[in-house]
């Protein structure tokens, strides 16, 4: 298993986490109208950047045991850490994929709000279900192809 | 839209008639993965025209010996020099 296809685990375990986090926290809160008005918009945003430093952090984290895991698993103490261009080529079609898929949840979600007249909660979450889906996605999309070939 | 031609070639032979060079040590000197070297072995991926040139000069031949343009698929126009030497 090559270095980025490694990190790539990672990157796919850590947007397991989120989607849990999302769907486990923030939705309900959603749901219940914990989230409702002036108030509730700033408790949701604040609820969702805690995304941002507790993905940096868990990356890290997962980085490290995973580095050791493998170490471990393969008896491999110096694994490499080699980025080719077949590492780049596969990144780049992740990138696109995960663009693909984010640009289209916040595309709908501006649908759903110019001709829906949806609350501009749901359209803020649907914009960062987009991201979250679209991060899994990419990284899905790398795990196939690093496996085709 | 599936690709119609891909690129063959002849690296698993040259690494065994070059004391059975192992796929890490051809990896090693052209600077990309191991798994790199297992894909474009069995076609499934096609090398940039740099790598390709490293790949020849590490068995001391031609771009043209080592790599070759074929149907995909059909496994023809194989072998190396078939493109008009």
């Amino acid at each position: 298993m090559s270095f980025e296809d490694r990190n790539n685990l990672v990157i796919i375990l850590m947007n397991l986490v989120i989607a849990a986090y999302f769907g486990l926290w923030i939705v309900p809160g959603v749901l219940t109208g914990a989230y409702d008005g002036a108030a509730g918009l700033v408790a949701w945003a604040q609820a969702t950047l805690m995304v941002i430093p507790v993905s940096i952090v868990g990356t890290i984290v997962l980085t490290i045991l995973f580095a050791i895991g493998y170490a471990i698993v393969t008896h491999n103490t110096k694994p490499s850490e080699i980025v080719d261009e077949r590492d780049r080529a596969i990144g780049n079609f992740g990138l696109r994929v995960n663009l693909y898929v984010a640009g289209a949840g916040f595309l709908v979600s501006l649908v759903g709000l110019a001709f829906w007249s949806w609350p501009a909660l749901w359209a803020l979450n649907l914009g960062f279900f987009g991201f979250m889906l679209g991060g899994l996605a990419g990284g899905v999309a790398k795990f196939i192809l690093y496996r085709r070939g | 839209m599936a690709r119609q031609h891909r690129i063959g070639n002849a690296i698993r032979k040259l690494r065994f008639e070059h004391g059975e060079m192992t796929q890490q040590e051809l990896a090693d000197k052209v600077g990309v993965t191991r798994q790199t070297i297992v894909a474009m072995e069995q076609s499934k991926y096609s090398p940039s025209l740099e790598l390709a040139f490293l790949v020849a000069r590490v068995f001391g031949r031609s771009v043209d010996d080592v790599f070759w343009l074929e149907e995909a698929g059909s496994g023809e126009g194989g072998g190396p020099g078939a493109s008009g030497k």
